[in-house]
């Protein structure tokens, strides 16, 4: 006779609502929980590429000490004549760099830093303080323009990017990066740019950091390497921001952080998850001891009890994932509507890479089961064993 | 159909005390009829039914079944022998609780064609249960109907031989003769095989064997 009959991993999950509730809950609820972090710490990697990526396409800032314009005060009797040489090569150097292909134009002036707060983290970055004549060329020069409100035209007024209006909480005629340097620039507009660029008039010397401000293109990735071309020696001791420094700092303090913080997050995450589904699992396995020995007495193979507990696994963990990614996208969508788009953020709901890492995730997880599971199938007993006991 | 000569089953094999739970035991089974199984606890009734049953392996002696040795075979010709030519009942009935009535039966069904539910549920009703016990889980019925479950589940698919150990154990008088009366039917073309310490159950069987001390005493 031909053997059809196969035992039936469906029949368990149908008729065990509150286990398989129970176990298909947690890990729908582990998998949002991995996803949601990821979601909420990408708002930080995603914010942050405007600016570093962006930003830099367009303008770079260098800040340098006379030693790199090979100005020493100890050669100078007086303070006067050294600042004379210093600003005198200075000039000597930004009129070279403004022939410099890939280079508009070099201004020396100070900075105000902007501020932007994603969930986690945060970024200050230069505003540059330029003569109101000279705000509506920036613009023009980093493809910004003015959606509300007027240009500055009194000393302490700033222009300040849409999303970081959203990012503070700030309305025009607010305070604009109080914090730092007092009540010392007033918000009188809001641009949209795609790079998160504010532009404002100084108040007077504040200190607050003068810096070169290149009018770059794309073609300036590296303008230390241009600065040293123009006989300048650039050492630690000068700042530098240009498209090589933002992508470097990018990638070890953003975007490693984030990926170290994101895996250390799922390593305990999953450690947690493993315990919990195999403390569950077991339980499961050792409520159902007598029906797989009844399955054993009965003609069935310890093959197919095995294949069928591996289906009934498959079956819970296809549940939980196709659960946890419904309620981890629903998830995603809130944070989207309250977190992403009120504060002016980057990020997306979906992550397809991450995604893929947690059914990695869980597809180890099962792969870890196969422990218990191995092993409560080699002690099944037949009926007769059990009765004997 | 049985053919069984010089088993013995001993357990502690390893030690110096060995347990003898059959002695060089010698029996013949017809192809159908009712056999009864009888003797006091440890007396090794049990361990003969599981025997011939495939469910232990005896440590001497042959057990012909149908002319085929079958102590020897591989676990998986046991398993085949146990899935399609026999059929278990139990002390306890070994319901799978989370199952109905009718899918206990199912589980243990070979052939699942379309016809196979049907006849599941004119089987159940022919014992007794009623359309809406069908659908009940084993909680929800009582030990006599649990009980006819198992028989259902044993004869699904038409064994040659029925093992039951103590089927009526757990039942009272009335379901105890209802679960005889069944088992007497199906041993009309069939091999029943009934192990119990309770005589007045085995009145209608066509052999009664006595065991004591692992050896048959008649």
């Amino acid at each position: 006779m031909k053997m059809k009959t196969r035992l039936s991993a469906w029949k368990y999950v149908k008729n065990n609502k509150r286990v398989v509730g129970v176990l298909v809950t947690s890990l729908a609820l582990s998998f949002m929980a991995m996803y949601v972090i990821h979601v909420l710490l990408s708002t930080t990697s995603e914010s942050f590429r405007p600016v570093m990526f962006e930003m830099p396409k367009h303008i770079s800032y260098a800040s340098l000490t006379p030693k790199a314009f090979g100005i020493n005060r100890d050669d100078y009797e007086n303070y006067e004549e050294f600042e004379t040489a210093l600003n005198e090569k200075r000039d000597e150097v930004i009129e070279n760099l403004k022939k410099h292909p890939g280079i508009d134009n070099v201004i020396l002036t100070q900075v105000a830093l902007s501020h932007y707060q994603p969930v986690v983290g945060e970024i200050a970055y230069e505003a540059p303080l330029l003569e109101a004549d000279q705000i509506r060329d920036f613009l023009d020069h980093m493809g910004a323009k003015l959606v509300d409100g007027r240009m500055p035209e009194c000393d302490g007024e700033v222009l300040v990017d849409t999303k970081l209006m959203k990012n503070a909480g700030t309305k025009i005629g607010d305070w604009f990066s109080e914090g730092m340097y007092g009540e010392t620039f007033r918000i009188v507009g809001v641009i949209e740019s795609s790079s998160r660029i504010c532009v404002g008039t100084p108040m007077g010397n504040t200190n607050s950091g003068w810096y070169m401000v290149v009018y770059n293109d794309e073609s300036t990735m590296d303008l230390k390497a241009v600065l040293e071309a123009e006989g300048l020696t650039i050492t630690e001791q000068d700042t530098i921001y240009d498209s090589l420094s933002y992508k470097k700092m990018y990638e070890k303090d953003v975007d490693g952080v984030i990926q170290d913080v994101i895996l250390a997050i799922s390593l305990v995450v999953t450690i947690f998850l493993s315990l919990l589904v195999l403390v569950a699992y077991v339980s499961f396995l050792r409520d159902r001891v007598s029906e797989y020995c009844l399955y054993a007495s009965i003609g069935y193979g310890r093959a197919e009890i095995y294949g069928m507990i591996l289906r009934e696994m498959v079956l819970l963990f296809l549940i939980g994932t196709v659960s946890g990614l419904i309620i981890s996208l629903g998830a995603g969508i809130l944070i989207e509507e309250l977190v992403i788009w009120p504060r002016g953020l980057e990020g997306s709901i979906f992550y397809g890479e991450r995604i893929l890492t947690i059914l990695g995730i869980f597809l180890l997880l099962m792969g870890i089961l196969q422990i218990p599971v191995l092993a409560y199938v080699n002690r099944i007993k037949t009926v007769d064993m059990i009765e004997e006991q | 159909m049985f053919e069984v000569k010089k088993l013995s089953m001993i357990f502690d094999m390893n030690t110096d005390a060995k347990t003898y739970a059959l002695k060089g035991i010698d029996l013949s089974l017809p192809d159908k009829g009712l056999v009864g199984i009888i003797g006091p606890s440890g007396s090794g009734k049990s361990t003969l039914m599981y025997c011939l049953s495939t469910l232990k392996v005896p440590t001497e002696g042959t057990i012909l079944y149908n002319g085929r040795e079958i102590t020897g075979v591989t676990n998986s010709e046991r398993e085949k022998l146990r899935r399609i030519e026999f059929g278990f009942i139990f002390q306890k009935h070994y319901l799978v609780p989370y199952m109905s009535a009718m899918d206990n039966v199912l589980v243990a069904a070979v052939d699942k064609g379309p016809e196979i539910k049907k006849k599941t549920a004119d089987f159940l009703k022919e014992l007794g249960l009623g359309e809406k016990e069908l659908s009940k889980k084993p909680s929800k019925l009582s030990g006599g109907q649990c009980q006819r479950v198992a028989i259902a589940r044993a004869m699904i698919n038409d064994p040659k031989v029925i093992f039951a150990d103590e089927p009526t154990a757990s039942l009272d008088h009335e379901n105890a003769y209802n679960i005889m009366k069944i088992l007497k039917k199906y041993s009309s073309e069939r091999l029943v095989l009934i192990v119990t310490h309770d005589k007045s159950i085995l009145k209608d069987a066509d052999r009664i064997i006595e065991i004591w001390d692992g050896e048959i005493s008649q």
